[in-house]
């Protein structure tokens, strides 16, 4: 079993240009505390695939941008 | 949405979610949707209440093809609108232009509107004021197969579903060939790119957030929202996918009150007993005799992106016997008469803009009616490509690739596919895909609307989604 990696998933979401709230949620669960290695495994895999599709999608067309 | 399973022209009843905001464009508050409830309520419609909260979340009134129900599902700022099956689009589309005549001035009169868009586009002062204290959702969090976490995962989105009268012997083909152009619809109908005031990276966010919504601490609830790891054989096949979970998604409902089994028990566990020892939320002792309306409970327990909605005729399906029949993969022959209620729910469409929120239920209504020619177009790529578009799409809207190739004469043979579908139809409903039509020509879908909108300013942008 692999150790937790709470940070791991903090730099993805960091990093990921998501939604928000969404943001929000994710970081305030691992500011809780309360999870498992599953929660925080699958939530990173899926994070990272989404990033692995924007990447092998090319340049789109909405770059984030604040109005 | 009663009364899809017996027809000789299949009905169609629209589920339409629209995000709520106030003045400042951010998302409505808790207290000023109470509001607005408590003005419905005054002007005729009869409101529902959180049994524990008390709060209002739903409201309903009967406008002459039964009863019209709105309600807040997860999130106060998201008003979902769900209309009795109509026999035409055009009908809906009637029914739909009257109880909006009523919600839309409440809701001007607390300073409030509604969004044509899929998304909140502002940002959330604060997550936990917008949640709804609703026990459905603290049934499923103590059921182990959600939490504060995962149930706020969708409170920011809104879809346009649609509902679709089926028969029992054609489910699965119908939800199987329908998950497969989910992409496709994406491409197409994709209306979520800004979010927080800011563009994301993602033409629709809406449709991704799903793929969280089950991820939870215990493995294997993931698959409730996520795209089917293969096609569906059977119906039988369908709900032992689906029923096989860590345990019980939906606890049965007496009275109704939710009522929690002491033991984790999976559907098929459940069923098997006599007797279950169980709790009902404020945690009083209650002992559950399976009965056959728990069915209607544990075959609604999935939300993938397509999903057949089966209600059993009261009295008419024994426990056994249903469970016989699903061993023996014969379902679909048990079933046949014994529903009250089948159709087919469509959910991958994104709120739809203003003036044009008939198309998507045309194109749905015209595929499901022409399943040979949808079939054919599924043919042309592998069930993981189609799974994959789905993605793509959120990215790249029109300009998705699958294996390698552009998305729009797909595009184009599906609205044609539908069109057909319609035309067999005597009600002349096939205008309706002129919208559709329409994207794929200037090839902008609503998302590259709205950022065009919103990159000339927040007001104009609002003054393009807001009703």
């Amino acid at each position: 079993m692999t150790r937790p990696d709470p940070e791991k998933l903090r730099r993805l979401v960091e990093d990921a240009a998501l939604p928000d709230y969404f943001a929000r949620l994710i970081l305030q669960r691992i500011e809780e505390g309360d999870y498992s290695q599953h929660w925080l495994d699958s939530m990173c895999e899926r994070i990272l695939y989404l990033e692995t599709v924007l990447k092998s999608e090319g340049d789109v067309d909405a770059q984030p941008g604040r109005v | 949405m009663r009364s899809l399973a017996e027809f000789e022209e299949r009905r169609v009843g629209l589920e339409f979610e629209n995000p709520v905001i106030d003045a400042t464009g951010n998302p409505a508050s808790s207290a000023s949707m109470q509001e607005v409830w408590g003005d419905l309520a005054s002007s005729g419609w009869q409101v529902g209440r959180d049994s524990d909260s008390q709060e209002i979340i739903s409201a309903g009134k009967d406008f002459g093809h039964g009863t019209v129900v709105l309600t807040s599902d997860c999130a106060a700022c998201n008003l979902e609108m769900a209309l009795p099956p109509c026999q035409t689009i055009s009908e809906a589309g009637a029914l739909y232009a009257r109880v909006s005549a009523e919600v839309l001035p409440a809701l001007a009169a607390r300073g409030l509107s509604l969004l044509a868009y899929g998304i909140q586009p502002g940002a959330f002062a604060d997550v936990d004021e917008a949640r709804i204290p609703s026990t459905h959702y603290q049934a499923l969090e103590r059921a182990g197969s959600g939490n504060r976490f995962t149930n706020a995962i969708m409170l920011a989105n809104s879809a346009h579903q649609v509902g679709v009268g089926i028969r029992v012997c054609e489910a699965v083909e119908v939800t199987n060939e329908l998950l497969k152009i989910t992409g496709l619809v994406v491409a197409l109908c994709g209306n979520s790119p800004i979010h927080g005031w800011r563009v994301l990276p993602w033409k629709e966010w809406r449709v991704l957030g799903w793929d969280f919504r089950f991820i939870v601490d215990t493995p294997g609830y993931e698959k409730l929202t996520q795209f089917p790891s293969r096609p569906f054989r059977t119906l039988g096949d369908y709900y032992s996918y689906y029923w096989d979970t860590p345990s019980m998604i939906l606890v049965p409902l007496r009275e109704g009150r939710w009522i929690l089994p002491d033991e984790e028990l999976t559907y098929g566990e459940y069923f098997s007993k006599s007797r279950v020892s169980a709790r009902d939320l404020s945690g009083e002792a209650r002992e559950l005799t399976p009965e056959p309306h728990d069915f209607d409970v544990a075959l609604r327990a999935m939300w993938p992106l397509v999903k057949p909605h089966l209600i059993v005729e009261p009295g008419s399906v024994n426990v056994r016997e249903f469970f016989d029949s699903l061993r023996d993969d014969t379902l679909e022959d048990y079933l046949e008469g014994r529903l009250s209620n089948c159709y087919v729910e469509y959910r991958g469409g994104a709120a739809s803009p203003c003036g044009e929120e008939l198309a998507l239920p045309s194109l749905i209504l015209g595929l499901v009616n022409n399943l040979a020619a949808l079939k054919e177009i599924g043919y042309r790529h592998a069930w993981e490509q189609w799974g994959e578009l789905i993605y793509k799409a959120a990215a790249r809207g029109l300009e998705a690739r699958i294996d390698g190739q552009s998305v729009v004469p797909l595009l184009e043979a599906l609205i044609e596919t539908a069109a057909e579908g319609l035309s067999t139809r005597p009600y002349g409903e096939g205008a309706h895909l002129d919208v559709l039509r329409e994207r794929l020509a200037r090839r902008r879908n609503p998302a590259d609307m709205a950022v065009e909108a919103f990159r000339r300013g927040r007001e104009n942008f609002l003054r393009r989604v807001r009703y």
